[in-house]
């Protein structure tokens, strides 16, 4: 019997199991999404620093430019914090029965929606008092970094919606959830880093 | 030019050039605000990326080990699972 008609016995081997994701695709594009946008709001923060610490004297806001509404925007910053706890909440309530979820996850969406809409009647009476883009670079920042959020934060609550409805006819997966979750937390995470800087 | 000389160049613009060229045009200032400011925003950019980066990946070994163990006490109590067949027998 020569060397190349040898036949060998092939062992069994079973079929490999096919094992449980660490995390779901959506969540990881999340994150990495995440990264990226972590890395511009760092961005706008050094650039407001810098700049800050150039005025002469100190003087900030600028001569002539209103105060921000410190206080009212703090009560704000609270709703945002608590839409992203009714979040973590509708998470553990998903995973027990999903739909268990609907009441944390709407009042997240309703809370979420309230911060922008007082953001943005914020920046209509900021607006009235004469901060503008052009008005100096105290204006130009405030309306550059808060606008940048109030950006991301529509798009999280647009997401949030899409998860409610879709949690409302019984199709939402997991995956879906954890993946809208992850930038609504990031959306509230980021906020009080821009608050303390912006209006503190 | 001898090599001696050449090395004697070279230490003298070694210790004498870095100290009229800045690394970064901009990174210099009067005020200590400012100089603090550039400071402290260099470290905070450059450690929020390693931090965001090695932060995931410490979490993934986590998981990925953790993931492991509960295969392994699986796999373990399906090997164990004829002996105590045997046993009950």
């Amino acid at each position: 019997m020569n060397a190349q008609s040898a036949t060998y016995p092939i062992e069994y081997r079973p079929p490999p199991v096919r094992r449980e994701p660490i995390m779901s695709s959506g969540v990881f594009g999340m994150l990495i999404f995440i990264f990226t946008e972590a890395m511009f709001f760092a961005g706008l923060i050094s650039a407001h620093s810098i700049v800050r610490s150039q005025v002469a004297g100190q003087l900030w806001p600028p001569y002539g430019q209103p105060q921000l509404p410190v206080e009212q925007t703090a009560v704000n910053s609270a709703a945002l914090m608590v839409s992203g706890v009714l979040l973590v909440l509708a998470w553990f309530a998903y995973r027990r029965r999903p739909s268990s979820a609907r009441i944390p996850l709407v009042l997240s969406v309703l809370l979420g929606t309230a911060f922008v809409a007082f953001q943005g009647f914020e920046w209509i009476a900021l607006l009235a008092e004469g901060l503008t883009m052009q008005s100096s670079t105290y204006g130009g920042f405030f309306y550059l970094i808060v606008g940048a959020h109030a950006i991301h934060a529509l798009g999280a609550l647009g997401g949030l919606v899409w998860a409610a409805r879709k949690l409302h006819r019984e199709e939402l997966t997991a995956s879906q959830l954890g993946t809208v979750s992850a930038f609504w937390y990031f959306v509230v995470l980021v906020w009080p880093f821009l608050y303390l800087k912006v209006y503190v | 030019m001898s090599r001696g000389w050449i090395a004697v160049l070279a230490l003298f613009l070694l210790v004498a050039l870095p100290d009229a060229v800045f690394a970064c045009p901009v990174c210099f200032d009067a005020r200590d605000e400012n100089r603090q400011a550039f400071l402290a925003t260099t470290a905070f950019l450059s450690l929020l990326p390693i931090g965001l980066v090695g932060g995931a990946g410490l979490w993934l070994r986590r998981r990925f080990r953790a993931v492991d163990a509960q295969d392994d006490e699986e796999s373990g109590r399906d090997a164990l699972d004829p002996v105590a067949e045997e046993i009950g027998r």
